[in-house]
């Protein structure tokens, strides 16, 4: 048999006369047999019914019973060779059989219950389409049970895409079970009857001996797709919406967590809230430090209170304890003794040496070891009445007596030391070094007092010379400098003291003795110069006004020390030379004073460069550069161009010789002599002959 | 929860609910749930559809806004994203 369709012949095989002799002649293959081989024909309609009562149970397996009778097998057996004639005779199953549109409805939806339907969409010369048909053709004859048919695919559906095709649709009962359209559904391209097996099992038609999907692995896309959940959305207008619930489930499906309540986190709000909390963190703390501060205040005053306790001066006035306030220093010392002496003053410096007071006297003591005010050093801002030159002031010093570990002062030796280093002092100033030196050494190194007795006789001895030194010290104290207090000298005025206080006990004794009445008006001993304040102070003031007096001459502020006074002494003495003013920017041009100019000197003048050419004339920068070019090139001016020079230059020199102007002025003067008039007319060439008279016309 | 609208400028608007918190690549896989669309199997007549969901894949898109393309890894809330905005949707 062809492969062509050949429908009329697979139903009723009709053979020709023709055909018939060619069997018999062996060309053509015999027809089978398979009608004549069996004495009877059933009828159609019982055919039918059988049929369908075998129903899906494929290639009509025959239930096998189990009566072992040889009649009832073979009995059995021609029966089910007769249900397979019968399949293959009845038709519409175990081929594919072509329909049309009008078939559909009763071959698909009304084949017969439980009966299985596959409808194959196909495209005449269009290969898939063909290739399918093959595949189909071949299943169809081993799946009897099923019907398979095909319809054009426009004739099923009109403007069916080709795309679409191989298309199989599987019915059963009026249903339809599966559609598998495209190549894609059986795996692309290069897919096979496997796979066509595959998806009419599938769908439940037929039943495969397949282990596996063939073409499985062949939907990639198909996968990734899968991996998208679907989702019921709404299509309003063009935006395309979904629910909330319908979210949370995708989400879920997804792996998200479900939505959350509220619309966007408050970062901005936390960053707020702590920026707020922050803040009053550190209020918090600076109140806190703002206490304790306080606390801490109170509790010094406290203590410095507790220090100061008891009554002021004032106050004990007030309340009439005291009748007066000079009554105070008196109740001192009994507050002195109160208080713990040794603790609180060893070691301490008094501001005072020890002559300042008398024995027997009670003093205030000033303690030095600290300054009370508030000096800062550098301090540039002004007080008023202060002079910020007093800060450059080498410090006042004092005489100054440190107390020992009991807070006294041992003051017959401190006055001992204080007198020989006077001594010492003075006698290396006059020049007995050699002898002094054994003593200093002894003396400064062991302060022993047998030293010091033997230093206080020698001091004895040179009284006399001590005395010429005293008037010497006193002379230059009165020029000099009147303002500084440099109680040093005061060494000597201890030792004046110490005259003093034994010219005092020498008149004491007198009176005692001689009961003369001790007055002020008693003379002083002879050799003794009396001292006592009133008469310093005025020899102090004595000397300030002289010095006034002096300095009241001179129009200049009078200075008295440093530059200014040297500069003044030295120009009313003219020592000083003729004084330019350095005014405005007479640095610029002398140079800041670094040269010294000359008047008319080429340092004065600056620079000058002069070129002379080779008739020693000077030449202009023009020409200069001419001659430069020149040299430098190696070219020259051209002939023509030097006889033009030649015939300048000539004409140059002519003129400075030829001076025509003079000679014109000449020729005047001598006009002028002979005519005796100043002017010369223009017609006269002969200036010396007087011009012809001419007769005048009436 | 806020609302996103993705415009994709060749008809497509997709309104999508989702998290502040939540990566824009979060973002785009609900995108591509929601702009998939499946049609049902088909009853009879036969009248067998073309193939049944036409879908973009989360790789395949790409949002942004104006020139600034938005990183996948990044949560909405860091770029600012507030409710109701509307993304630009492309694909790669």
């Amino acid at each position: 048999m062809s492969l062509l369709p050949t429908e009329s012949r697979s139903r009723d095989p009709v053979s020709t006369d023709w055909d018939d002799i060619q069997r018999r002649l062996g060309n053509l293959p015999p027809l089978e047999e398979a009608a004549s081989a069996l004495a009877w024909e059933p009828e159609e309609a019982s055919d039918r019914a059988l049929q369908q009562r075998l129903g899906p149970a494929e290639g009509g397996a025959p239930g096998c019973s189990d009566d072992a009778s040889a009649d009832t097998d073979a009995l059995e057996q021609w029966r089910a060779e007769r249900l397979a004639q019968l399949k293959g005779l009845a038709g519409g199953f175990g081929t594919l059989v072509l329909i049309t549109r009008e078939q559909f409805v009763a071959e698909v939806n009304r084949a017969g219950d439980g009966v299985g339907v596959v409808v194959f969409l196909h495209k005449p010369k269009h290969y898939p389409s063909a290739y399918m048909e093959v595949l189909l053709e071949r299943l169809a004859a081993k799946h009897r049970a099923v019907k398979f048919c095909r319809i054009g695919h426009h004739d099923c559906i009109p403007d069916y895409p080709d795309a679409n095709l191989p298309t199989l649709l599987m019915y059963r009962d009026d249903d339809l079970l599966r559609q598998c359209v495209g190549l894609a559904a059986f795996g692309g391209d290069a897919y096979g009857v496997d796979d066509v097996e595959w998806e009419l099992a599938e769908a439940g038609l037929v039943s495969t001996d397949l282990p596996a999907n063939p073409h499985a692995q062949r939907h990639r896309t198909r996968r990734s797709m899968d991996s998208i959940p679907s989702m019921a959305v709404k299509e309003t207008g063009s935006e395309v919406s979904a629910s909330i619930e319908e979210t949370n489930r995708v989400r879920a499906e997804l792996g998200l967590k479900p939505l959350a309540e509220g619309k966007g986190s408050n970062k901005e709000a936390e960053a707020a809230e702590r920026g707020r909390e922050l803040a009053a963190q550190r209020k918090q703390e600076a109140e806190e430090e703002a206490m304790r501060a306080k606390l801490e205040d109170a509790k010094r005053k406290r203590q410095l209170h507790a220090k100061v306790s008891g009554k002021g001066i004032g106050e004990q006035l007030d309340g009439e304890e005291m009748d007066s306030a000079a009554a105070w220093p008196a109740g001192l010392g009994e507050r002195y003794d109160e208080m713990d002496e040794e603790s609180q003053l060893s070691g301490a410096l008094v501001g005072h040496s020890t002559d300042d007071f008398k024995a027997g006297e009670d003093v205030v003591l000033t303690l030095a070891d600290e300054s009370i005010l508030d000096e800062k050093e550098g301090s540039y801002a002004l007080r008023e009445g202060d002079e910020l030159l007093e800060n450059y002031d080498e410090p006042k010093e004092r005489a100054t007596v440190r107390l020992d570990g009991s807070g006294s002062v041992d003051e017959a030796r401190l006055k001992k030391l204080a007198a020989v280093k006077q001594r010492l002092a003075a006698q290396q100033a006059s020049g007995g070094k050699k002898k002094l030196r054994k003593k200093s050494r002894a003396s400064a190194g062991a302060l022993d007092l047998d030293a010091m007795a033997a230093a206080e006789a020698a001091e004895e001895e040179s009284a006399e010379v001590d005395a010429e030194l005293y008037s010497a010290l006193a002379r230059a104290r009165r020029v000099g400098k009147m303002t500084s207090e440099r109680r040093s000298e005061d060494h000597a005025a201890a030792r004046l003291q110490a005259q003093l206080e034994e010219a005092e006990r020498w008149a004491a004794e007198r009176r005692d003795e001689g009961g003369i009445p001790a007055g002020d008006d008693a003379p002083p001993p002879e050799g003794s110069i009396e001292f006592s304040e009133t008469s310093e102070f005025i020899k102090s003031v004595q000397a300030k006004e002289e010095i006034d007096e002096a300095a009241a001459g001179s129009d200049l502020p009078s200075v008295s020390s440093g530059l200014a006074a040297a500069l003044q002494m030295a120009r009313t003495r003219n020592m000083l030379g003729e004084e330019k003013e350095a005014a405005g920017r007479m640095f610029d041009s002398k140079g800041a004073g670094l040269h010294n100019y000359e008047e008319g000197s080429e340092a004065e003048k600056g620079v000058q460069l002069n070129y002379f050419d080779e008739y020693g004339r000077k030449m202009t920068q023009k020409e200069a550069f001419r001659q430069l070019s020149w040299k430098f090139h190696g070219k020259g001016p051209s002939k023509k161009r030097k006889e033009k020079r030649m015939a300048a230059f000539e004409a140059q020199m002519t003129e400075q010789k030829d001076d025509r102007a003079m000679a014109y002025m000449g020729v005047l003067q001598r006009a002028q002599q002979s005519t005796k008039s100043a002017h010369v007319t223009a017609k006269q060439r002969k200036a010396d002959k007087p011009a012809p008279k001419k007769p005048k016309l009436g | 929860m806020i609302e996103v609208i993705c415009n994709d400028r060749l008809g497509k608007k997709i309104r999508v609910k989702c998290n502040p918190d939540d990566t824009v690549g979060d973002l785009k896989k609900l995108l591509a749930a929601q702009a998939t669309r499946r049609r049902p199997p088909p009853t009879r007549p036969a009248r067998a559809t073309p193939a049944p969901q036409t879908g973009t894949r989360p790789e395949k898109l790409r949002i942004q806004k104006w020139y600034t393309v938005y990183k996948d890894h990044i949560s909405l809330d860091d770029y600012e994203i507030h409710d109701g905005m509307g993304l630009e949707l492309y694909y790669n």
